[in-house]
C-alpha cells in the first residue's frame, strides 16, 4: 500500500480519522466503513473509487452530517462540527429533483432555503442555464426531461447552494460520453475559479485520474482504504491527456487495484450463495 | 408485430397534442355516450311493449316532458340542493386540511385526533341526521352539516397519506441544502401531498351529494330529495326519475370539476401522469 506525502497547507479543508459506520441488518451488525483516514485540502479536488456497496455514499452522508460515524472523528477546517448539515453541499446519487418543481425552481432550491429573494436567484440560475445544457427547459418539469438532463440539473443545484465543500456522487454516471467530457471541462473551471473543494465518487477510472489531484480507492465491504493514488500531471488538464504514458501509467496502477477488489466482492457473493444454498435456501443466519 | 420497429421516440414535448385532441375527446366520450343512449332506447321499447303502468315504471320520454313540464320547480330545488352541497364540501375542505396539516405537523394532535376521525365514520349519518334537525331545525346549516361529515374524512384521510408519502431520501436533500422542519413541510410535505388531496377530494365530491339528499329526507322544506320524497307519495315517479337524473348529473358536473382544476392547480403531475400513460401504451 502506499501512503504518499503531501504537502498540506494547515489544517485540511475535510479530515476524516478512523471513521467506521455499522449498520445493523435484520439483527446483525453490518460494517460498511472500518477505519477510513481521508485528508482532503482546501481547494483540493479527491476522488473515491471502490466496489459497489462498499460504502461511499454512506461516507457522503457521514461527511455531510445525514449520519454519525459509528467510531471517529471528521474535523472541518481543522475542528470537530457536530451540526455541520447544511454547511457542505452534497449533490447525492439520485437527482431528487422536486416533481412540481420546474427546473429552474428546483435548481434555486438552496438560495431559496438561504432566504434569497426568488427573483434573484432565479436570475442567478438563468445565468448557468446554457452551461447545463438545460437553456430552454427552465420551465420543464422534471418529468419531462432525460435522465442526463435531470442529472445536470441536480448538479446546478448544488453548485448554486454555494458551498466551500462539494461533495459530487457519480455526478454524471448517467451522461453520455460527450456531455461527460464536456461536463467535467466545465467542472474542473469552476473548481479553478471559485476555488472549491471537491469531493467526487465515480466509477470511471478515466474520469478520476482526469480530474483529481488524488484518488482513493476503496475495498470491497468492509470498506478499507486500499490506495490512495497523488495524480501529478500537469494542470490545466484537458482530455487529450488521457492517451499520454503518465496517465495510462497511473491508470493501470488504479485499475490493477480495482480488479482485485471486484474479484473480492465477487467471491464474498459467491460464498454467500452457496452457503445460503447449504442451508436449504432459508434465511441465513 | 414488427419486433424492429424503433421504440417510440422520447421527444417529450408534445407537438401531436393539437392533432390528436378531438380525436381523443372523441375516443374518451363516445363510449359512455354510447351505452347511456342503448340503455335509454332499449328502456322506452321495453317500458312501452310490457305495458308496465306509467306510474310504476315511467319510460325516458315520460322523464323528458315531465322534467319540461316542471322545469321551474326543478330549478328552485337543484339551486337548493346546489347550495347545500357547495357549503358543505367548502368547509369539510377547509376543516379536513388544516386537520390533515395538523395531524402530520405533530404527534400530540395525530394521537390526539385521528382516533375520532375514524370513529366519526362509524356514525350512521342517518342516525345523526334526525338530532340535527333537532338542533339546528329545517334549514340550510344540518344539510351543510351532513355534506361535511360525510366528505371530509377520504380527505383528512388521504392528506394525512400525501404529507408522509415523502420518501426519506428527498428529506434528506433538503437537510443537506440546510432546511428546518417547517421548509421541509411548506417545501416538500405539503406539494407531495397535493395530488393525494385531490384523489381525495375526488372522493369527497362524488358522495357529497349523496349526503344533501340524506339530509333533505329526514327533513327539508326545499331541495331535490325533498321533491323526491313529496313526489314520491304522489306515484309522481316520472318526476322522482327527474331529480334522479339531475342529481346524477350534477355529482357528474361537479367531479369534472374537480379533475379539470387539479390539471390547473397540479400541471406537474397531469405531466407525470401523461408521460406514465404514454410508457404504458407503447
Ligand atoms: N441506513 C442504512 N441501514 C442499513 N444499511 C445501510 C444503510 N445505508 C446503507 N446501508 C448499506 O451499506 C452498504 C453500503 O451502501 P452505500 O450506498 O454506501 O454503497 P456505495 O458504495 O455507495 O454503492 P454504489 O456504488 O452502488 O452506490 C450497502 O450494503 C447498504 O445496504
Ligand atoms: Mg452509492
Amino acid at each position: 500500500m502506499e501512503r504518499p506525502q503531501v504537502q498540506y497547507s494547515s489544517p485540511p479543508k475535510i479530515e476524516l480519522k478512523g471513521v467506521s459506520k455499522h449498520f445493523s441488518m435484520n439483527g446483525r451488525p453490518l460494517h460498511v466503513l472500518e477505519k477510513i483516514d481521508l485528508c482532503v485540502g482546501d481547494g483540493d479536488f479527491v476522488s473515491i473509487i471502490g466496489p459497489s456497496g462498499c460504502g461511499k455514499s454512506t461516507l457522503f452522508n457521514i461527511i455531510s452530517g445525514l449520519e454519525e460515524p459509528t467510531e471517529g472523528t471528521i474535523l472541518v477546517d481543522g475542528q470537530e462540527m457536530p451540526h455541520r448539515l447544511g454547511s457542505v453541499g452534497y449533490m447525492p446519487q439520485k437527482d431528487l429533483l422536486l416533481p412540481w418543481r420546474t427546473i429552474l425552481d428546483n435548481a434555486i432550491l438552496g438560495l431559496e432555503i438561504q432566504g434569497v429573494r426568488k427573483s434573484i436567484a432565479r436570475k442567478e440560475a438563468l445565468r448557468l442555464l446554457e452551461e447545463f445544457g438545460l437553456r430552454g427547459f427552465e420551465t420543464s418539469y422534471p418529468a419531462s426531461l432525460s435522465g442526463g438532463m435531470k442529472q445536470r440539473a441536480a448538479l446546478l443545484r448544488t453548485v448554486l447552494a454555494d458551498k466551500k465543500v462539494m461533495l459530487l456522487d457519480e455526478p454524471f454516471g448517467a451522461l453520455d460520453a460527450l456531455t461527460r467530457t464536456s461536463m467535467q471541462e466545465w467542472l474542473l473551471r469552476i473548481w479553478d475559479v471559485l476555488r472549491k473543494t471537491i469531493l467526487f465518487i465515480t466509477h470511471d477510472v478515466d474520469e478520476a485520474v482526469l480530474l483529481s489531484n488524488r484518488v482513493y480507492v476503496l475495498t470491497a465491504r468492509p470498506g478499507r482504504v486500499k490506495l490512495v493514488k497523488d495524480i501529478r500531471l500537469p494542470r490545466p488538464r484537458t482530455y487529450d491527456m488521457v492517451t499520454s504514458a503518465a496517465f495510462v501509467e497511473l491508470k493501470g496502477e488504479l485499475l490493477e487495484a480495482i480488479k482485485e477488489e471486484r474479484i473480492r466482492a465477487l467471491d464474498e457473493e459467491s460464498l454467500w450463495v452457496a452457503r445460503a444454498s447449504e442451508h436449504g435456501g432459508r434465511k441465513w443466519t | 408485430m414488427d419486433v424492429n420497429r424503433p421504440p417510440p421516440t422520447n421527444s417529450r414535448i408534445d407537438v401531436s397534442l393539437g392533432q390528436t385532441r378531438p380525436l381523443a375527446m372523441a375516443r374518451d366520450w363516445l363510449p359512455p355516450a354510447g351505452i347511456i343512449l342503448t340503455a335509454l332506447i332499449l328502456w322506452e321499447v321495453v317500458a312501452r311493449a310490457t305495458r308496465v303502468p306509467r306510474w310504476l315504471l315511467p319510460t325516458p320520454t315520460d322523464i323528458g316532458s315531465a322534467m319540461a313540464s316542471s322545469w321551474e320547480l326543478l330549478l328552485k330545488h337543484t339551486w337548493v340542493t346546489f347550495q347545500e352541497v357547495a357549503l358543505g364540501f367548502a368547509v369539510s375542505l377547509i376543516v379536513g386540511i388544516g386537520l390533515a396539516l395538523a395531524i402530520a405537523y405533530s404527534k400530540v394532535v395525530e394521537r390526539g385526533m385521528y382516533p375520532f376521525v375514524i370513529a366519526s365514520q362509524t356514525i350512521p349519518i342517518i342516525a345523526i341526521a334526525p338530532l340535527l334537525l333537532i338542533w339546528f331545525g329545517y334549514g340550510l346549516v344540518p344539510k351543510v352539516i351532513v355534506v361535511a361529515l360525510i366528505c371530509f374524512f377520504p380527505i383528512v384521510v388521504n392528506m394525512v397519506d400525501g404529507l408522509r408519502s415523502v420518501e426519506p431520501e428527498m428529506l434528506n436533500m433538503m437537510r443537506t441544502l440546510g432546511a428546518v422542519r417547517w421548509q421541509l413541510f411548506t417545501k416538500v410535505q405539503i406539494p407531495a401531498s397535493l395530488p393525494f388531496l385531490f384523489s381525495g377530494t375526488k372522493i369527497a365530491i362524488a358522495v357529497s351529494v349523496i349526503g344533501a339528499v340524506i339530509g333533505e329526507w329526514v327533513g327539508a322544506s326545499a331541495g331535490l330529495g325533498y321533491f323526491m320524497v313529496r313526489s314520491a307519495s304522489q306515484f309522481l315517479t316520472a318526476r322522482v326519475f327527474a331529480a334522479i337524473f339531475i342529481l346524477s348529473v350534477m355529482g357528474v358536473l361537479l367531479f369534472a370539476a374537480v379533475a379539470i382544476s387539479e390539471r390547473y392547480i397540479l400541471p406537474w403531475y397531469h405531466t407525470e401522469k401523461r408521460q406514465k400513460a404514454m410508457a404504458r401504451e407503447s
